[in-house]
């Protein structure tokens, strides 16, 4: 043990000397953060939070996603889109321009129309949020990698965002001074690989017309309300005991999918993460009586995101998130506890 | 999903349009298995909800308009159109001349056709598969002058073209100003820096081998990510794409993935 105190001392000591002798420029940059410097001001992390419901903007990104597919191999997709959203809940996203893969000028036109029906997932849900500052503090770490970084000609800092038990993907994020908007943000995998990207090209601050806002019940996957109050469902399996470290329930609601079905859906998050757990609350057997199946569930992932879909105890299931499949599984199997 | 279920779901999709009971097998298989029963709920209601759309009946030229499509006169409207979009293309130089010499010497004609045929053969452009595709809908009676323009373009100078498009995705980057001021500040005090160098490298050895000790400290205790699970109380199955989801649970994977899963390479 004293041993181990004094080389952890001798290290200490040589560290800081280091530090001392280096001319790296340590001055806190224009949002008032030192390069290496932890956030720890819940204020600016809420300002990140709040921010894409309560600026007003306009702007162009490019998206880029690269993943690896067990079966198919090295995936990328990459496209420009423009992005709107009037600060009161509103929000437009149109894709413009594909850059990657090329696809025939009728695909591409599908895949507008079906990405544009998305834009309401996408601006809650796909890109990189702070969604709970406690929840965030946590679970996650935020150091200054660049206090005076520019995106699309905006003053930015930008922060390493890194969760604390190593098990989750890095981020890298350049977040606007002025409005704490997130103007760039990129995904690395556990070897350093990017694997995701979305930043703004161009952005403009102020008034949007309100007619580039579509109607949001087509703008969805799924059409959802909350529940009512004291509502409550009687499932042959039960809300996961055991969520994946870090989660914990934060919303509930009921989804209608495209073809009428009904289910009873519930987020999990770690302050930025999600998982989505879906039951569904139409009977599936009529008669369960003399039905003994086997409980089954599918599994499938591309990148950092997992699916497992199945049927226990009759009851259909669906588990989303960007989880290892140990943790989606066992997320799972607590629904039979 | 297992062999015996992916065998059984065409028939149980088929199925769906006879009345119940189905044939003894799939009854039985269906009564068995609590995942083809989905299946089979899942496609009833897809079933339901696509008969109860209105059905709408077709203008009444439509048969007609079709039926003349399909005519050789309509065919050879639609290559006529085609031809007219193509971008002229300028005979070489060369053959006037070689026409004119061919027809004042003695073997005229076969000096004509052996000077003809050594001159190099122009390749279809790649607009003409495009052109025709336009020629097909009735409602185009022109080619667009810019279409006409950029054909030209590809042709006389297919680098231009292939430039444009690939600087046109490049993001333009800026230096910053603070790059000015640091190499001013370097070439100013080079002098200075090169023993700092020294005692940097030197420095940069011993914080290397201080953050080996660490990490060793470090990786004996700390919040270490549990061991994975392998057994569950279910059978589990892995699939190979999202075809083996329901629509639903596709269409989520779908949006998480950013729309990556539409356009995957399989």
């Amino acid at each position: 043990m004293r041993a181990r105190l004094a080389l952890l001392t001798v290290a200490l000591g040589l560290a800081l000397g280091a530090a001392s002798c280096s001319d790296v420029h340590s001055e806190p940059g224009a949002a008032g953060f030192g390069p290496g410097e932890i956030i720890a001001d819940a204020t600016f992390l809420d300002r990140i939070r709040t921010a894409p419901f309560e600026v007003s903007f306009v702007g162009t990104r490019r998206v880029s996603f690269h993943y690896v597919d067990p079966v198919g191999g090295a995936q990328q997709l990459i496209y420009l889109e423009s992005v709107a959203a009037d600060g009161d809940g509103h929000v437009s996203i149109d894709p413009l321009e594909m850059i990657d893969p090329l696809l025939d000028p009728e695909r591409v036109e599908v895949f507008r129309m079906v990405q544009s029906a998305r834009e309401e997932f996408f601006f809650n849900h796909r890109d990189f949020r702070i969604r709970d500052v406690a929840l965030f503090g946590a679970n996650y770490r935020a150091t200054v990698t660049e206090p005076d970084s520019r995106v699309a000609n905006r003053g930015c800092v930008q922060l390493r965002i890194e969760a604390i038990r190593k098990d989750r993907n890095e981020f890298l994020v350049d977040v606007d001074i002025e409005t704490g908007l997130i103007l760039r943000a990129r995904e690395y995998d556990s070897v350093g690989r990017l694997v995701g990207e979305v930043a703004f090209e161009s952005i403009f601050f102020g008034d949007v017309d309100p007619a580039r806002f579509d109607d949001p019940s087509t703008t969805n996957p799924v059409n959802w309300r909350p529940l009512a109050d004291g509502e409550t469902f009687d499932l042959p399996v039960g809300a996961p005991a055991l969520p994946p470290r870090g989660f914990q329930l934060l919303e509930e609601r009921v989804v209608t999918d495209p073809l009428g079905g009904e289910w009873y859906e519930l987020i999990y998050g770690d302050g930025s993460e999600q998982m989505f757990v879906f039951f569904e609350l139409e009977t599936v057997l009529g008669d369960t009586a003399n039905v003994t199946p086997d409980d089954e569930v599918g599994l499938f992932g591309i990148g950092p995101w997992v699916v497992a879909e199945g049927v226990l105890r009759g009851q259909s299931v669906i588990v989303l998130g960007k989880l290892s499949r140990s943790e989606i599984l066992t997320t799972l199997e607590s629904c039979l506890d | 999903m297992s062999p015996s279920c992916e065998d059984r779901r065409s028939r149980l999709a088929l199925a769906l349009g006879e009345p119940r009971p189905w044939e003894p097998e799939l009854e039985a298989h269906v009564a068995a298995c609590a995942a083809c029963a989905a299946f089979v709920e899942r496609c009833a209601r897809a079933v339901a909800a696509l008969t109860s759309l209105e059905s709408r009946v077709a203008p009444g030229e439509l048969s007609a308009a079709v039926e003349y499509g399909f005519g050789e006169a309509a065919r050879a409207e639609r290559a006529a159109r085609a031809l007219e979009g193509l971008g002229r293309l300028e005979v070489p130089r060369t053959l006037d001349g070689k026409v004119v010499a061919s027809t004042q010497a003695g073997h005229r004609q076969d000096r004509a056709v052996e000077h003809v045929s050594s001159l190099s053969s122009v390749p279809a452009p790649a607009e003409l598969e495009r052109a025709v595709m336009a020629s097909i809908d009735p409602s185009v009676s022109d080619v667009p002058a810019d279409l006409r323009q950029r054909v030209e373009l590809e042709l006389n100078h297919p680098e231009l073209s292939v430039g444009r498009r690939l600087a046109r995705n490049l993001t333009a980057l800026a230096a910053p100003s603070e790059l000015d001021e640091r190499v001013d500040w370097t070439l100013r005090h080079l002098d200075e820096l090169r023993p700092r160098r020294a005692l940097r490298l030197v420095t940069g050895g011993l914080v290397a081998a201080a953050a080996s000790i660490l990490l060793w400290l470090g990786t004996t205790g700390g919040d270490a990510p549990a061991p994975e699970r392998t057994e569950f109380r279910f059978k589990v199955v892995e699939y190979d794409s999202t075809a083996d989801l329901s629509p639903f649970a596709a269409r989520l994977f779908s949006s998480a993935t950013g729309g990556l899963t539409d356009v995957r390479r399989r």
